[in-house]
């Protein structure tokens, strides 16, 4: 009689069926290494759950933890209230405190925040048609503009210190993107500034995609450096503005909405333009 | 006006204790612990419109859990060994290097039971992939199809990662010699549904 092990533990957990049953029980009569396999798997018939739950100074769920979970649920809920009444969200900065060796959480929370204001949700996409008349007009690349720059007011350079760069697995990012969307992709070098890659995130807005950049340099706020596909063909000169503390530089090239936010003078801001748009020429 | 289902709201909340100890058993660390927690409630809400309400909220998100602190332990490959594989057992065993962290400190206690200190520390020596199978059936109470659901394996490799776990766990405390014979057997653990 052939017994793997699976048999071996409906056997002794009762949920072999009793015919099967009864011919084990016999067959191991007459085989001592299979009555031995059967010994061990009645030995392992232990009360785990309760070994695990009494285990003395078990670390107790951080109140903080629970705390962040109950902001980000409310958050989350308001996001998506406001996004469909067009308004602006005032992030509590409060509801997503940095953790304890961080894990880009804040960088998670910043995309999170962005997906929910920029409408990426079932909701949004039910929506299509009424969005799609909303995204013509200067006013939608103003909007967009805002929002963007809004939600880069959640990085810090904490945030991004314990994270390692990775550009292959960008790359990687990068080519799905391409080959699944309208998007041209492309990850600038911003070393000459004193820029350090860090990680690429693939967002969304309205339904299109956005693909998000982000780059580090000591003693500044986190760079971000986004696009996705544009309704709009017609290119635009760059815009360079402030938002909330940062500066903003934003335009349309090659049918994408191209946006740079950080912590820079205009003149670095230009520059940090020109380096970028050489790449979608 | 569309808003969060109450179901996975509310349920982010009640079911936060269990993502907490589960996280725990994964990484080995409070601050990793808490990190995946957060990551997985932001993915949870996040991937909300792809909760299907007809199944159990609780091992959705033990799936969303289990595959965050996976694609961690890639990144953390990756950045060592700058290539992309998939993980194979000892390299999911090497994740664990803080292993006996948070549970042997605690096997020292005075008052803890000797035989559920064995139990634990056999458990927490087995391959990762049969620990966390062990974990999810016998601890946290998911059946072998939920178990298979939340790793994304065939519950054929479940039930074979299960019965050697189990015969290696029960191979370590006949050999403790401390297996308490009126120790009660295990009821519907794991019952195929």
């Amino acid at each position: 009689m052939s017994v793997t092990d699976e048999d071996i533990l409906n056997y002794c957990d009762g949920v072999m069926e009793q015919e099967r049953a009864t011919q084990l029980k016999q067959a191991a009569q007459n085989d001592p290494e299979l009555a031995h396999r059967i010994l061990l798997m009645e030995a392992s018939q232990l009360p785990y759950e309760a070994a695990f739950s009494q285990q003395p100074h078990n670390p107790a769920l951080p109140d903080a933890l629970i705390n962040r979970i109950e902001k980000m649920v409310k958050l989350s809920a308001s996001n998506e209230i406001n996004s469909k009444a067009e308004k602006n969200v005032n992030i509590d900065s409060d509801a997503f405190v940095l953790s304890r060796g961080s894990w880009n959480f804040m960088v998670i929370a910043a995309s999170l925040a962005i997906c929910f204001l920029l409408g990426h949700s079932m909701a949004d996409r039910q929506n299509k048609a009424q969005l799609q008349s909303i995204q013509k007009g200067q006013n939608n690349q103003e909007d967009w503009v805002r929002r963007v720059a809004n939600y880069q007011t959640l990085y810090t350079e904490n945030t991004l210190v314990s994270i390692v760069s990775d550009t292959e697995k960008a790359s990687t990012l990068l080519s799905r993107i391409e080959g699944s969307s309208v998007l041209q992709t492309d990850l600038p070098d911003l070393s000459s500034h004193g820029y350090t890659f860090v990680r690429a995130q693939e967002l969304g807005y309205h339904g299109e995609p956005l693909v998000q950049l982000v780059y580090y340099k000591p003693g500044v706020a986190p760079l971000a450096f986004c696009y996705m596909p544009s309704s709009d063909e017609q290119s635009t000169h760059v815009r360079i503005g402030d938002h909330e503390g940062l500066r903003t530089a934003d335009w349309i090239q090659n049918g994408q909405r191209f946006i740079i936010v950080g912590e820079e003078s205009e003149a670095v801001m230009q520059s940090l333009y020109e380096l970028a748009s050489e790449l979608w020429i | 006006m569309s808003t969060i289902p109450d179901g996975i709201a509310d349920g982010l909340q009640h079911h936060l204790p269990a993502l907490w100890r589960f996280a725990l058993k994964l990484t080995f660390s409070e601050d990793d612990a808490e990190d995946l927690v957060q990551r997985t409630c932001l993915r949870a809400l996040e991937q909300r419109a792809s909760y299907d309400s007809r199944g159990k909220l609780r091992s959705w998100l033990f799936r969303i859990e289990h595959r965050i602190w996976l694609n961690e332990l890639r990144s953390r490959q990756v950045r060592q060994h700058s290539s992309f594989t998939d993980l194979t057992d000892s390299e999911l065993d090497a994740g664990k290097t803080n292993a006996h962290v948070i549970d042997n400190i605690r096997l020292d206690h005075p008052e803890g039971s000797v035989l559920f200190q064995q139990i634990v520390k056999a458990v927490n020596d087995l391959p990762e992939n049969q620990r966390l199978v062990m974990l999810l059936v016998h601890v946290e109470g998911f059946t072998y199809r939920e178990t298979a659901d939340i790793l994304d394996t065939p519950i054929g490799t479940v039930m074979s990662r299960l019965s050697r776990a189990r015969l290696t766990v029960g191979e370590k405390i006949l050999d403790s010699g401390s297996k308490l014979a009126a120790s009660p057997p295990i009821s519907n653990a794991g019952v195929v549904r």
